[in-house]
């Protein structure tokens, strides 16, 4: 990355952190032997590495939601006072059936990437989902913790996508929806590699 | 589930799927035919010794095949329930019998047919002339033409299985009719019925949970069917957003009708895992088979409704039509939520497990 030519600029996100950057290459010099796989292959690397993210990053995903992150909503919950209330535990129901859906998706993309028999768009089923499901979780969250959660400036260090600052962990929910595929674009893969839907035709310019 | 059954359980789902494609009733006679009816009943007494993961295989190839029949209440219920009591030569005997297809049963387990807290719906009392049975269950699957009744029962707070004919003085088996005509449901009602001991049929073990896994198999049994009707109406949305043509291109082309076959992929695949684990804790009478079996209803049943209700919306007007036949798909699919309990009714009973009601 010290490389001259290489200039990284960080990209200040939603809720002021900067996950994403710039990165413009003006005439690097790279030596040959760091080239990763075969010449004009590259493409083929990238999407084995997003396949990689896909499985495994998005096991651990479900599995902090489904520990760590229900466990708070529902401790959010008590401390509000709303546990007994009988919207609010459908709700949480609701999420926590969810979740076990989501974590048996996970665990199956990855038995199934490693045997190698995922689907075309299995990884996107799984992306789409999660995103939307930590979306609509930490809405919850966001509005169970009422105004004291807008109170919460900034998220624990190191905490993951659903840390307890629910207003922030809200906003924040856009990185999954918008990032790696929108949601819009995992529903046309779905589509179109999932079910064999027709493309869109291309417009002739 | 287990993977080394995989292999068997796609050549049964082969297998059944063409059976069920044939015809849209399939009477009890080719239940029997087929092996059906025994599947889950012991070797030893003439089934063929498998298990709740097979049954599972045929519940939901029957909810592809949007399928009449007795199967419900004549096999995965009455086997449930039977193989559950402590064994005698009169249990096996009717076990081999629901084999062989020369008896029909039915199981009244529910008194309303959607409560999720198992409760017998009928009241064993000693009298001076025997034991009277009074009670009764609403939506009894199959119970119409049944040949023998096993009524769920309290017996002294202690859950029992009364076994008689629908003859009997005291006992009426009414038919329900409801809007979805692949579902035969009936209210059994007992009044004052007298049976003698040998009709009292006990559990083989803790009695109140074997009594809550029968309700627990009904649930997840419903769910299968909720999962096979989704993924039939899915792939028949796909075929016809596929071939049907609108403004020069197939519909299916469109974002609009595509992200919404999309929507519906991932609510089936979600339900697929919820159905999968439900069947593995019924199969493995796991200790939170009734978690695993509210998750599964809760979710497929719901996801059900909606998936077939987008696939009414994208085949258009011919998807309103009779002839369509997507209605057979949405009434039963809407009655299966309903069945052994609402998507709300059980979500209510997971929340039990957040805090103790104040």
């Amino acid at each position: 990355m010290s490389t001259p030519g290489v200039d990284v600029r960080p990209i200040r996100n939603a809720i002021g952190d900067s996950h994403f950057c710039e990165i413009f290459l003006n005439d690097v010099k790279i030596p040959v032997a760091n080239l990763v796989g075969a010449e004009n292959a590259g493409w083929q690397v990238a999407q084995a590495t997003l396949g990689a993210e896909r499985g495994l990053t998005m096991l651990e995903l479900a599995e902090r939601l489904g520990h760590a992150g229900f466990r708070w909503l529902v401790e959010e919950c008590r401390r509000t006072g709303v546990l007994q209330d009988a919207v609010v535990r459908d709700e949480l129901a609701q999420f926590e059936i969810e979740i076990t859906g989501l974590r048996g998706l996970c665990r199956d993309l990855v038995e199934r990437s490693a045997a190698g028999k995922a689907g075309a768009a299995d990884a996107s089923v799984v992306k789409l989902y999660y995103s939307e499901l930590l979306q609509r979780l930490t809405d919850f969250g966001a509005e169970i913790g009422g105004l004291a959660a807008h109170t919460q400036l900034t998220k624990p260090i190191s905490s993951g996508w659903e840390s307890g600052s629910w207003v922030l962990d809200f906003i924040g929910s856009w990185e999954w929806t918008i990032p790696g595929g929108t949601s819009e674009i995992q529903r046309t893969i779905i589509g179109e590699r999932g079910l064999g839907l027709p493309r869109e035709p291309s417009v002739v310019g | 589930m287990s993977g080394r059954f995989d292999e068997f359980h796609d050549e049964l789902r082969t297998v059944a799927g063409e059976l069920l494609a044939k015809d849209a009733v399939v009477d009890w006679p080719l239940l029997v035919e087929a092996g059906w009816t025994g599947l889950e009943a012991p070797e030893s007494v003439g089934g063929a010794g498998a298990g709740f993961r097979e049954v599972a295989v045929i519940l939901q190839e029957m909810g592809r095949a949007a399928t009449r029949s007795a199967y419900l209440g004549g096999a995965v219920l009455s086997v449930g329930a039977l193989v559950s009591l402590q064994p005698s030569t009169t249990r096996d005997a009717l076990l081999g019998d629901i084999a062989t297809g020369a008896v029909r049963t039915a199981v009244a387990l529910s008194r309303d047919g959607q409560e999720v807290q198992a409760a017998a719906p009928f009241c064993v009392e000693p009298s001076s002339t025997g034991l009277r049975i009074t009670g009764r269950s609403e939506f009894v699957p199959d119970a119409e033409g049944a040949d023998q009744l096993l009524l769920l029962s309290n017996a002294a707070d202690v859950p029992v299985i009364v076994v008689t004919t629908p003859q009997a003085v005291g006992l009426s088996v009414t038919p329900q009719p409801v809007v979805d005509e692949t579902r035969r449901l009936s209210v059994v009602v007992a009044d004052s019925m007298m049976v003698d001991e040998s009709s009292v049929w006990r559990f083989d073990g803790d009695p109140e949970a074997r009594m809550r896994r029968l309700l627990d198999r009904a649930t997840v049994a419903v769910a299968c069917d909720s999962l096979g009707l989704a993924e039939a109406m899915l792939s028949a949305t796909v075929s016809y957003a596929s071939v049907r043509h609108q403004f020069g291109r197939p519909i299916g082309s469109f974002q609009a009708v595509k992200h919404a076959c999309a929507d519906m992929l991932v609510r089936i695949s979600v339900a697929r895992h919820l159905v999968s684990a439900g069947v593995d804790a019924i199969a493995d009478d796991s200790a939170d088979a009734t978690a695993a079996a509210s998750m599964a209803k809760s979710y497929a049943g719901a996801a059900a409704v909606d998936v077939v209700g987008k696939a009414m919306q994208l085949h258009g007007g011919i998807g309103y039509t009779w002839e369509g036949g997507v209605h057979v798909y949405l009434k039963r699919a809407a009655l299966n939520r309903s069945l052994f309990g609402s998507p709300a009714a059980h979500r209510k009973q997971l929340a039990q497990r957040y805090s103790q009601p104040a």
